[in-house]
Parts: C-alpha cells; sequence; structure tokens
C-alpha cells in the first residue's frame, strides 16, 4: 500500500513536472514537446486506476496538458479545430473539475495562430513592387491575366530582369527589386528603397517564381 | 547621364501622364531639355488651403546618380509657405533630402509636394518669417498666401485690402513684388512695410 502510495505520488510529481515544461517551453522548443509526449500513456494508465478525486484531477490537468502538445506542432490547424481536440479529450475523461476549465480557457493561449512574424515587421501598406501600369519593355504574352512583376527602382518587367542576366530578389522586409538595383540602393541609402527599413547587403536574397 | 537615370524618368514620364492625377488636373511634368536631366513640374493647388485655385511650377533636376539620390526640386512659382522659401522657392522637405527612397517617383514627389501645402511644418521651416506669421497669425497667413496665390499662381481673387495697400507703394516708386514681401513680412502693417523699405 505504501509503495502505492509512493509510486503515485512519484507519477504525481512527474505529471506536474511535464505539465511545468509545457508551460514554460512551450513556445520555444517544440521538439522538446513532441519527445515527451512518449510518456503519453503512463499518464493516460494513472487516470484510469485512479478513482480518487483528487487523482482525477490532476491527471485531467495533465492530460490536457498533453492534448495541447500533440496539437503544438501542427501550426497548419486553425484555432476551433485544436479547441473542439481539447473539448473531446476533456470530455473522454469525465473531468469536471473547476481546474480543467481554468487550464481550458486558459488554451486558446497555445493554439493561437502564429502569423507573428509578419506585424512585428511594420510597414506601411505598400505594394511588393508588382504592378500592373507601369509597362517594362516586354509585352504581356501570357493569356491568363498575370500581374507583372517590375522592380521598383529602374522599372525593368521580371523578363526585361531575366533576360539581362540579373535577378529578382526580395529584401527581409519583403519587397522586391532586381539584384543591381537592390545593391545600388543600399550602398546608397543603407535602407530599403520601399519602407526605408534599414538593411545590409546581406539582407536580401534571390527569389524564384 | 547615367542609363538606368534616362530609363527611369523616360518611364516615369509614362507613369504620370497615365495617371489619374494627371486626368484631374493635379499634376503635370513636362521635358524641358532632350536628355532628361531637367524637367518642368506643375502642381494644382489643393483644396481647402489658401492655395486652391492656383498652379504652381516647379524646377525638377535630375542628377546623374538617380533614382538612388532625390531630384533636386524648387519652387518657380512665387509662393507664402512656411516650408518653401519665398526668395528662392527652396523646399524644405524630408523625402527630397535624406528621407528620399529608390522607388519613388517624380509622382509621388508632386503628390507628396501637393501634400506639404495642404499640411505645413512650421516647426521645422524653410521661411522663418512666414512660419512665424503662420504660428502666431494664421487669419493674415491665410490670407497672405491666398494674395501670393492670385498675384502669383492665378488664382482667385481674395482680400482687395491688401491690394490697396501695395498700390500705395507702388505709387511711391517701389517694385511691386518687394511691396508685397514687405507688407507679408510685416503683417500688411503699411508703416513698418515702408520704413523697411526706406531703411
Amino acid at each position: 500500500m505504501t509503495s502505492m502510495i509512493a509510486s503515485r505520488r512519484r507519477r504525481r510529481q512527474r505529471a506536474s513536472v511535464i505539465q511545468h515544461t509545457n508551460r514554460v517551453q512551450h513556445r520555444l522548443e517544440t521538439v522538446d514537446l513532441c519527445s515527451s509526449s512518449h510518456d503519453l500513456p503512463s499518464c493516460i494508465d494513472l487516470t484510469c486506476e485512479g478513482d480518487e478525486e483528487e487523482i482525477v484531477d490532476l491527471t485531467a490537468v495533465n492530460d490536457s496538458s498533453i492534448v495541447c502538445l500533440g496539437s503544438v506542432p501542427t501550426y497548419l490547424q486553425n484555432e476551433t479545430q485544436v479547441r473542439e481536440r481539447n473539448l473531446r479529450a476533456l470530455r473522454r475523461h469525465r473531468s469536471r473539475s473547476p481546474v480543467n476549465t481554468r487550464q481550458l480557457t486558459r488554451r486558446p493561449n497555445y493554439s493561437d495562430p502564429l502569423p507573428d512574424y509578419n506585424n512585428d515587421i511594420q510597414h506601411p501598406s505598400y505594394d511588393l513592387g508588382v504592378t500592373n501600369d507601369i509597362s517594362g519593355g516586354a509585352e504581356e504574352d501570357e493569356s491568363p491575366p498575370r500581374r507583372k512583376i517590375t522592380c521598383p527602382v529602374c522599372f525593368d518587367s521580371d523578363t526585361a530582369i531575366q533576360s539581362s542576366y540579373r535577378q529578382l530578389v526580395s529584401t527581409i522586409c519583403g519587397h522586391v527589386f532586381c539584384n543591381s538595383c537592390i545593391y545600388e540602393a543600399i550602398r546608397s541609402n543603407h535602407s530599403c528603397p520601399k519602407c526605408r527599413k534599414k538593411l545590409t547587403l546581406r539582407q536580401y536574397h534571390p527569389i524564384f517564381l | 547621364m547615367a542609363n538606368i537615370a534616362v530609363q527611369r524618368i523616360k518611364r516615369e514620364f509614362k507613369e504620370v501622364v497615365r495617371s489619374e492625377e494627371v486626368a484631374k488636373c493635379a499634376i503635370k511634368v513636362e521635358l524641358v531639355n532632350d536628355n532628361y536631366t531637367e524637367l518642368k513640374g506643375e502642381i494644382s493647388g489643393p483644396p481647402d488651403t489658401p492655395y486652391e485655385g492656383g498652379n504652381f511650377v516647379l524646377e525638377i533636376k535630375v542628377p546623374e546618380t538617380y533614382p538612388f539620390n532625390p531630384p533636386k526640386v524648387k519652387f518657380m512659382t512665387k509662393i507664402w509657405h512656411p516650408n518653401i522659401s519665398s526668395v528662392t522657392g527652396a523646399i524644405c522637405l524630408d523625402i527630397l533630402k535624406d528621407q528620399w527612397a529608390a522607388a519613388m517617383t517624380l509622382r509621388t514627389v508632386l503628390l507628396s509636394l501637393q501634400a506639404l501645402l495642404s499640411a505645413a511644418e512650421p516647426d521645422d521651416p524653410q521661411d522663418a518669417v512666414v512660419a512665424r506669421q503662420f504660428k502666431e497669425n494664421p487669419d493674415i497667413f491665410w490670407l497672405t498666401a491666398k494674395h501670393w496665390s492670385h498675384a502669383y499662381a492665378g488664382a482667385p481673387k481674395s482680400y482687395p485690402e491688401f491690394d490697396a495697400k501695395i498700390k500705395r507703394l507702388v505709387d511711391i516708386g517701389v517694385d511691386e513684388h518687394r511691396a508685397r514681401v514687405a507688407l507679408s513680412s510685416y503683417n500688411w502693417d503699411l508703416e513698418k512695410a515702408t520704413e523697411s523699405i526706406f531703411s
């Protein structure tokens, strides 16, 4: 009996550790989180064994975090899907304690969609050098109407750029130029010709369309 | 002139001509010489400003290093504005200096100048006299700017009292423009203006 209590306690400790790592490292180390989900079967076992209110409570909290772990790497899922899954898991274990609901309401925190990198570069709503009003030498020959890509500095179209052995490049702020223009622009002004973000010569790369 | 500069100007020319602003007669660009180094711009005074109804001519000089350096732009039409010299027509506008970006065009420059006419920056003045009047006597500034727009940019007539004062000075042999500058600078105080001219 004592050994059983001891093992329960150990499990409980481990569960709380998992829960802890889940909270702390959640956003930083996705790989870690995935690997920790190997502990999942043992945790579920614990739930099945325990009849006491206290233990069910703990597991449910733990389990709901695991559901979250599983959902984390798949950022492609939208928030409602994740939430539905969490709810299903919750019902499966018949957990009704207020702790669980609290855990659940905290969940959207984890399952936030992550398009954040679009927001932290605050550029004004310039277009990406994609214009359709300036003809860049070459005529449009494609039948489907396609927006012409031109370098906003020399106004050459992508076809003109390619035929003169230049390349379309994108800056880290997402603006598209030909390589010779962005090189010249960064050398003379050290900033993006579109949004004036400070740039160095290493902060652009070719793009292949 | 560098090949890229000429090519850019040629293409920008097309852009301006095709733009809807031209259709609305808000901006205009003309060639001055054949090698695209000098251009003549024109903007109309924006509505609800003392410049409304006027047409302001600009001199645009395209540097060799264009578009990596800004074009040199100044007002040929005399104008009463805190950020534009009433003497030389020099413009104080960040995008024509350190805030220039290579993706800007003649069209965006002209539109920015038009915006400058509707929103002066008296705290970063080009003409200190105008800027002080703008801040201390906004009503007189408005009337003066309107008067200048009529006198030099073809805007409709505004305040006959100013014309009468100028005529008084012209009658005693003062050049009309000089009289206008003196009166404008002294908030249309005839005595002070006369004093400044003859001192």
